[in-house]
């Protein structure tokens, strides 16, 4: 389990911050892990184990996004709850689960290599491993992400906490 | 980035998840590799290897005495014994049938909600099902292990887009099989179906890769793929059964049917579009998984 204690956080993070919702990211982890040790000979070597990692766990959570966005489509049924519970995680820190709930509303691609980059701090090269991206598209995706994070932030607040070099 | 953003990113980056978590996730991990099939760890346990293959073939061995004793003894006056629909198999490994008030209802690990459904019916009631539920599709599947009709209903519902629905044959009645769709895949629906076995009857065993259509779509796809991952525009599928002759004969396939031509292909993929040129796909195998990648050009996002 030396993978388990190397990446457990990282991936955690991941999901939960893709997801913005605590019960799903702990299913999630168990089934990226579960995936990963089963599918161990398919582990090719070339990227790193991190990256194999959040690539999987990259697949789940694109997933389950899919199933909301179909749940979504018919919506007559019944209302949809929000999904972000994860006040517990992070009490008293109401400023960063404002962030992470202005992360929840970016499209999924763009959630993902922010993620990546601002929270785990993966390089353009790792990002463009973990989405199968080139790395120029990476790049152009990040600074869009950015972009909308940034356009999200003054519409919300009415000013800049933003700075011009995000 | 401005101070109060920089110290929440920090405050994202520094998050823990809580250790007693981190423990019982570690051991439903373990309890659950523990629960699969040992041919998914081939590295982690290789000396099981051996006793597996052991096991197996004393049971191919059992199975064929049993069969020649079976043959060999018995009169075969009951040579067409009707089906008992509640005893069958299938390749899907993760779903699963539970006793239901009327039949069996389906169920997919660690969901809740029944993902189809099983029972017998009368003629008379696959007349009535057929004709009243807004049916788009009928087929024949040929080639399948017993004689299938396939229909696909429209359903408006907050989980299920489609229900796929299928009929056997067994003497004056039909084994009735249900498929909700998305909760199920299109290739885990084709999966099961191609792989039934009902306990005391044969299924018939084609010996050539079958192909299907995945919803109202005219793009072929193999039977026996393994979804992997599928999103709006990228679909990947572990094909077991796949290898570089199959994929070759799977293209030849689509190009010798109608609907699609092939704009481009290269190495191990192609690019084909709908002869109305609304769709692109391409299809790329990489020795292990099928990817396809769409693209609708004509249509706005």
């Amino acid at each position: 389990m030396d993978w388990y204690e190397s990446y457990y956080d990282d991936v955690y993070r991941f999901i939960l911050f893709m997801l913005g919702d605590k019960q799903l990211c702990e299913d999630f982890v168990h089934d990226t892990f579960v995936r990963a040790y089963t599918a161990v000979e398919r582990f090719d070597m070339r990227s790193s184990v991190k990256t194999w990692l959040f690539s999987i766990a990259k697949h789940l959570v694109l997933d389950e996004i899919r199933k909301r966005k179909r749940r979504k489509l018919f919506p007559f049924e019944k209302e949809i709850p929000s999904s972000l519970n994860v006040e517990q995680l992070f009490e008293h820190k109401e400023a960063v689960i404002e962030l992470m709930s202005e992360i929840q509303k970016l499209k999924p691609n763009y959630r993902m290599v922010i993620i990546l980059k601002m929270v785990e701090d993966c390089s353009t090269k790792e990002i463009s491993d973990i989405l199968d991206w080139s790395e120029a598209k990476v790049r152009k995706t990040l600074s869009r992400a950015l972009h909308s994070l940034r356009k999200m932030s003054l519409k919300e607040e009415g000013g800049g906490q933003f700075g011009q070099t995000l | 980035m401005g101070k109060h953003y920089d110290d929440q990113w920090k405050q994202l980056q520094q998050f823990q998840p809580p250790s007693y978590e981190k423990d019982q996730i570690k051991q439903r991990i373990w309890q659950t590799i523990r629960e699969e099939p040992v041919k998914k760890l081939p590295r982690i346990f290789p000396p099981l290897k051996g006793l597996v293959t052991t096991c197996l073939l004393i049971l191919i061995c059992g199975s064929f005495l049993w069969l020649i004793f079976q043959q060999s003894g018995e009169p075969q006056t009951a040579a067409n014994p009707s089906i008992d629909y509640e005893n069958f198999s299938w390749g899907l490994e993760d779903v699963y049938s539970k006793k239901a008030d009327e039949g069996l209802e389906l169920f997919q690990e660690k969901q809740s909600v029944p993902v189809g459904t099983v029972k017998e019916v009368t003629e008379e009631e696959m007349k009535t099902i057929t004709a009243k539920l807004p049916m788009f599709v009928e087929k024949e599947l040929e080639h399948f292990p017993y004689p299938t009709t396939m229909y696909i209903e429209h359903v408006k519902m907050m989980d299920t887009v489609q229900r796929y629905h299928f009929f056997i044959p067994d003497k004056e009645k039909w084994i009735y099989f249900t498929f909700d769709y998305p909760k199920l895949e299109y290739a885990e629906i084709f999966h099961a179906m191609s792989t039934l076995t009902f306990d005391g009857k044969k299924p018939y065993s084609h010996d050539e890769q079958l192909y299907v259509n995945h919803g109202y779509g005219s793009m072929l796809f193999p039977v026996g793929l393994k979804p992997y991952s599928i999103t709006s525009y990228k679909e990947i599928y572990y094909w077991d059964e796949g290898s570089d002759k199959a994929y070759s004969k799977y293209i030849e396939t689509i190009l010798s049917s109608r609907g699609w031509e092939r704009k481009a292909f290269g190495g191990k993929s192609h690019t084909f579009v709908s002869v109305d040129g609304n769709e692109v796909v391409s299809i790329t195998w990489n020795g292990k998984e099928l990817i396809y990648e769409f693209d609708y050009p004509n249509s706005e996002e």
